[in-house]
């Protein structure tokens, strides 16, 4: 009689245990998912507004301002980033952030000489494609640390 | 005879706001960097700190100019800004950016 006892109490200290694994594994799924898509939000922000910059005339008013806040928003981005990378180091994604940089502000960005261009060109494109590389990479990343099973993550 | 090493920190040494590529698009631009701060303190010292943090961000053009600029304007090596220069910043992409524009002077 007093095996059994022992054998109910291991169960539910096994199963209290579980819970409070997957209760943790949980929280911290739902705080990565949020910095992530707070990252998108920036990423797709960032390229929407140079997107504007680049097709704008240096004389109009708010140019220096979009600059400005091109410039801020990959620091911010960068901090969210750093902050996934501490939950889980394969969420760096510095490439992804360094091309996604030169891709709005490399070249005539900030310069005297720099000419509005058309939405047809391949600097709008190579925008989007940055933002979009940027953005998938996180996604899975995240898809792959927490949407499988644990059979999965073994087995890889 | 050279000091051992200086600091550079760019938002208390040069500006908060750094931006553009040359001394006509702005007070704060790459080129002044490289001219006034970086060319400067490698000439007085054998190991050059350059810390990034504390801006409000950078544009690649910037970026480009000071430190690629040292290769493809002031006629450094790549390899001895390897050896002398040291850049710190919590954004490693920053960092490897502008090794970036050291290694491959071609890149604007």
């Amino acid at each position: 009689m007093q095996e059994f006892s022992w054998i109910y109490l291991f169960l539910i200290v096994i199963g209290w245990a579980i819970l409070i694994l997957d209760n943790a594994r949980r929280s911290r799924r739902a705080e990565i998912r949020e910095l992530i898509n707070h990252a998108i939000d920036i990423t797709e922000e960032l390229a929407k507004t140079s997107h504007a910059y680049w097709m704008k005339d240096n004389t109009q008013l708010d140019v220096p301002i979009l600059a400005a806040e091109i410039k801020r928003g990959i620091t911010r981005l960068v901090r969210i980033v750093n902050a996934l990378k501490r939950h889980h180091q394969s969420f760096g994604v510095d490439d992804k952030i360094k091309l996604f940089r030169q891709s709005m502000t490399l070249g005539d960005f900030e310069t005297n000489k720099r000419v509005p261009i058309t939405s047809g060109d391949g600097r709008i494109t190579d925008i989007t494609q940055a933002a979009f590389d940027l953005t998938e990479q996180l996604e899975i990343k995240f898809e792959s640390l927490y949407c499988s099973s644990w059979w999965d993550r073994f087995n890889r | 005879m050279k000091a051992e090493r200086l600091i550079i920190n760019v938002a208390r040494d040069f500006s908060k706001f750094p931006a553009g590529r040359f001394n006509e698009d702005g007070d704060f631009s790459g080129q002044r960097f490289r001219e006034q701060l970086l060319s400067r303190d490698l000439s007085k010292a054998k190991t050059v700190i350059v810390e990034l943090d504390g801006t409000a961000g950078y544009g690649s053009s910037f970026l480009e100019e000071a430190f690629g600029g040292m290769v493809r304007v002031q006629k450094f090596k790549p390899a001895e800004l390897h050896e002398r220069l040291v850049l710190k910043s919590v954004d490693t992409s920053l960092t490897a950016e502008i090794w970036e524009y050291i290694d491959n002077k071609e890149i604007r």
